[in-house]
């Protein structure tokens, strides 16, 4: 029997993996395959049970559950074939390992993959707070799935560290589930999370939020008894002495940020730049490995759902296209970043074919130009209300304006 | 006359939407600022009644998972969110679910549905 080659093998069955594996599909992939480590499809969307997802890709306000079953829904009308609870062990050459109950270990091989991995929260060890180690401490995204999935209540007296949007959106879940919240502390001097979400979460419960403030100590021994919040000098966000205020609470949640899951990918070689912390790509959503794409928060962490979805489309009906042999190949130029953008997502673009190259501001302004040049000639130029590092921009470069050119520059000014 | 910031939560692009009138009365003179009907919508219901969609989840019995996700199928008066969360907590819920089934008609006498956001097998 011949071993079977599937076109595309999708890693991951999040809402990336679920649009780059309907996107392959649309694209004419004959044999696809989602390798998913959970029991069931969907990813992180099962828990984001609150309002706002959708509005751009279906037009519609939805839940995360409702958007993850639109697409679930999408798989199981084709033959897309799905392997749950089954982790990937290793990315190899045109092939991934991975293991299960019910195959073991075993070997798929395919002409192209696409990783879809997602992202994970920065942990208590990875911000390094200070303190004794009492239980209570969770990060946004561990409480939600336990409040939100498994009908377990966190606490009842919650301090929150960082006001990223599984922050906020949890500070209004504990309120309405009963918790008392006392405050959401944030080191920068500004929310890192979506505007709506500090008014529709914080504003309206009355939740307090103080902006350049971090904590500085854990207290309590078996359960935690409060923690210590001192504001932060906002240039060198040190904290400042004799600003320290005790919160006594049983409850501390951690949102201090994402990390594209990235394991497998550096593992198999595959280049990851340092600013987003995934993989280099270029508009294909290819890496350096030209059979391996990649897609979604794995390769830099979006503000929202629906881009990752027409990210993920995209990138897989590009690996489809690497299938059968007929994606556009060329010597690649790179994307620069200039002033006040902290990174372009693709880093490398291919200059004969379209690129909507998405960005973020390295710092929040009010009234800038965004500017774009191929090399030292400005070719796109737009005025902005105000510009804010948790808010993702993009422009589309033109191939015309691509001829003979050695770089493309984002600046915002 | 009374003039207000609002800040718009429609979508990610926060627009601020500047609304004028008297909101006692419904009375609605001016609103300036917003990029879209949804915003110019959102943001006259803001001035005269504040309206959030409600989102929770239910007990089940008999399924293999503990909760379903529900929401209020179109948004409810904002005040009444607290009150909507002790109606949720009296729910359980068996049988076949898919999104959009509904769970409770005429939640709290709003004429808005509560209604399954996840599902259940």
């Amino acid at each position: 029997m011949a071993e079977k080659i599937y076109d595309v093998i999708v890693v991951g069955g999040g809402p990336a993996g679920l649009a780059a594996a309907v996107g392959a599909k649309e694209a004419g992939a004959k044999d696809v395959l989602i390798v998913e480590r959970d029991v069931s499809l969907g990813g992180i969307l099962q828990q984001c049970i609150h309002p706002g997802f959708g509005l751009k890709h279906f037009n519609a306000e939805l839940s995360g559950p409702e958007y993850a079953y639109r697409f679930i829904e999408k798989v199981k009308a084709t033959d897309i074939e799905v392997k749950l609870d089954t982790m990937v062990l290793e990315v190899g050459d045109h092939s991934v390992v991975g293991i299960n109950p019910k195959d073991g270990l075993f070997v798929a091989k395919g002409k192209s993959i696409v990783l879809a991995m997602g992202c994970r929260e920065r942990t208590r060890g990875a911000i390094m707070t200070p303190g004794t180690r009492p239980a209570g401490v969770y990060t946004a995204g561990a409480a939600q799935r336990l409040v939100n999935r498994q009908n377990m209540m966190v606490g009842k007296k919650v301090v929150i560290l960082g006001s990223g949007d599984i922050g906020m959106i949890m500070a209004r879940r504990m309120t309405l589930e009963g918790a008392k919240v006392l405050a959401v502390a944030e080191l920068m001097d500004y929310t890192a999370g979506l505007t709506r979400n500090r008014v529709q979460c914080l504003d309206d419960f009355g939740i307090p939020l103080l902006l350049s403030h971090t904590i500085v100590e854990i207290k309590g021994n078996k359960r935690l008894e409060g923690v210590v919040i001192a504001e932060v000098d906002p240039a060198t966000k040190k904290p400042i002495a004799g600003t320290e205020v005790l919160y006594e609470c049983d409850t501390l949640l951690l949102s201090c940020g994402l990390i594209p899951e990235n394991e497998l990918t550096k593992e198999a070689g595959i280049k990851i730049n340092p600013i987003t912390n995934g993989p280099e790509v270029n508009q294909f959503m290819q890496t350096n490995f030209e059979y391996v794409f990649a897609c979604g928060n794995v390769v830099h962490v979006n503000d929202l759902v629906d881009n990752v979805t027409d990210e993920s489309l995209r990138a897989g009906s590009y690996a489809a296209q690497y299938a059968a042999g007929t994606l556009p190949k060329a010597a690649e130029i790179p994307s620069v970043t200039g002033n006040n953008v902290r990174y372009i997502c693709p880093q490398r673009i291919c200059p004969e074919a379209p690129a909507k190259l998405f960005f973020r501001a390295a710092a929040p302004k009010l009234g800038v130009t965004m500017k774009v040049y191929a090399d030292d000639k400005e070719i796109f130029s737009k005025k902005l209300i105000k510009i804010n590092p948790g808010e993702m921009e993009h422009v589309e470069v033109k191939p015309e304006d691509m001829k003979g050119v050695s770089a493309i520059k984002i600046e915002v000014v | 006359m009374v003039t207000k910031d609002i800040i718009c939560i429609t979508c990610p692009q926060g627009c601020i939407i500047k609304v004028s009138g008297d909101p006692e009365k419904g009375e609605i003179v001016s609103c300036e600022g917003f990029k879209c009907k949804r915003g110019k919508a959102y943001a006259e219901n803001e001035f005269v009644r504040p309206l959030r969609i409600l989102t929770s989840s239910v007990k089940t019995a008999g399924a293999a998972v503990p909760l379903v996700a529900v929401r209020t199928a179109a948004p409810i008066p904002k005040e009444m969110q607290m009150q909507g969360m002790e109606e949720i907590k009296k729910l359980t819920v068996s049988g076949k679910i898919v999104p959009g089934d509904v769970i409770v008609e005429n939640f709290l006498g709003t004429g808005v549905a509560l209604v399954a956001s996840g599902s259940l097998e």
